[in-house]
């Protein structure tokens, strides 16, 4: 089988195959909007390092929507992540000013076990199994349809995938419950 | 414990998965109901755990990719690794004065995602395999799999209501004046005429070779995931490279299958580089 190189996709097929969750085609969007979405950065007081970050943060918070089903596109791809782009900047630059004025941040966790929950269920997701883990992910962070999960991992019908993210959930679930219980987290 | 179908809402809720009545109905049910509150913030913790992880390993893949230098740092700058400096200033000077513009036209980056022939998977199906190729850097270490705190995963960004009257697409031009990437001077309309294709083929015969004939390149040998290498496109001097592994291979248009053997002229090399955007 020979695939055209992704060199040359248009708007319209690039968009398609992101909302499917195509991640060939969020790389070509990010080679292609690379150096017009960082120079926005760059040229409004940011760093390189930054640059990068916010686009990438950007991308992926567009990724997401497209992948969900819940964007209409009325504008060309590149405004919207553009504009996407700016918010974040905005962002980080106001919280830049707010922590120079207040020294610190003076942030108090309230719950002292948080990063330690954290930690377990980060470690229980590393002991999932690649396919568990890609059903999760797909279905919890990039949101996609259990039509479009079933297409990427290959599985015969969206059935195969609801059985397969409820399995997968139930596992890591107990998983995480256990090392609750041995850290004394559970009520 | 909840009901089977609580976890299904739960789930459903936490990806924004339910109509606005189901949802009102759920949250309604959640005020007032403390073991749903407490299945809740558990399943929820674990939701953005998966989130994060999701994303650093995006983020990584991102990373991955080469990029163009972002400010117009002269590329004779990019060039200084592992060559003496006489030297570079001589190769340096030539290259970026004389083989430049013509070099700037010809060379096209093109990552093409090649599927193995023999595979029985179709691309969607084999495409998951892809995503583990990319080294998990990100993703290892806790501190960036952990959001940054400034944006959460969820951010609901509207930005579609704050954009003025700007178009992107004017700066797209302008920024194509200095890079290499044809995508910038395309735009989404006119596609280049022919790009070249790529296949990889597994071949008891060959484990290193390639065959080129008009528009298509195939590699014979088991090469790793199609975004683990970049042709590069010399086709107005007759030849491309292929980019793997940290090495360039000269391929010239043969019709006969030929083996693939890596490109040693260090001042050809920085040249490569260079046009790969490294």
């Amino acid at each position: 089988m020979v695939y055209r190189s992704s060199s040359n996709m248009n708007e319209k097929e690039t968009f398609e195959r992101i909302c499917k969750g195509d991640e060939k085609a969020l790389e070509f969007l990010y080679k292609k909007y690379y150096r017009m979405m960082t120079k926005m950065v760059i040229t409004n007081s940011g760093t390189e390092d930054e640059a990068r970050d916010i686009y990438q943060e950007a991308l992926i918070v567009f990724w997401q929507k497209a992948n969900s089903g819940d964007l209409v596109l009325t504008s060309k791809m590149s405004t919207y992540i553009y504009s996407i782009c700016q918010n974040l900047w905005r962002k980080e630059l106001d919280r830049k000013k707010r922590l120079s004025n207040e020294e610190k941040d003076t942030a108090v966790s309230q719950d002292m076990d948080a990063p330690e929950r954290e930690r377990i269920i980060l470690k229980c997701i590393e002991q999932l199994g690649d396919t568990c883990k890609k059903v999760l992910m797909y279905y919890y962070f990039d949101e996609l349809s259990m039509q479009d999960i079933a297409d990427k991992l290959g599985f015969a019908n969206t059935d195969t995938a609801k059985t397969k993210k409820y399995k997968c959930k139930q596992k890591l679930d107990e998983l995480v419950k256990a090392q609750y219980s041995e850290q004394d987290f559970l009520d | 414990m909840a009901a089977e179908r609580d976890l299904e809402l739960l789930d459903d809720y936490l990806t924004n998965r339910l109509n606005a009545e189901e949802r009102a109905q759920f949250e309604n049910r959640l005020k007032q109901d403390p073991e749903l509150q407490h299945e809740y913030s558990f399943h929820k913790s674990i939701a953005e755990g998966l989130r994060s992880v999701r994303k650093a390993e995006l983020k990584a893949m991102l990373n991955n990719i080469p990029v163009p230098p972002i400010e117009g740092t002269p590329t004779i700058v990019k060039w200084a690794g592992g060559v003496t400096v006489a030297l570079i200033i001589g190769i340096g000077i030539y290259f970026f004065l004389m083989p430049e513009p013509h070099v700037q036209e010809a060379a096209k980056p093109v990552t093409t995602p090649p599927v193995i022939e023999q595979d029985e998977t179709t691309p969607e199906k084999s495409r998951p395999e892809t995503i583990a190729t990319v080294p998990p850097t990100e993703s290892n270490t806790p501190k960036s799999a952990v959001p940054a705190p400034r944006v959460t995963p969820k951010t609901s960004e509207q930005p579609a209501k704050k954009i003025q009257a700007y178009d992107p697409s004017a700066d797209e031009q302008g920024a194509g004046e200095n890079t290499n990437q044809p995508e910038s001077n395309t735009g989404d309309v006119t596609p280049p005429a022919a790009d070249l294709m790529v296949e990889t083929v597994i071949d008891k015969t060959y484990s290193f070779h390639y065959k080129w004939k008009g528009d298509l390149i195939t590699l014979y040998g088991k090469f790793d995931a199609p975004e683990t290498f970049t042709i590069l496109d010399f086709r107005d001097e007759g030849k491309a490279y292929l980019f793997y592994k940290n090495a360039y291979y000269l391929m010239t248009e043969n019709e006969t299958v030929k083996a693939l053997s890596p490109v040693n002229d260090p001042v050809l090399l920085n040249k490569l580089r260079s046009k790969r955007g490294n």
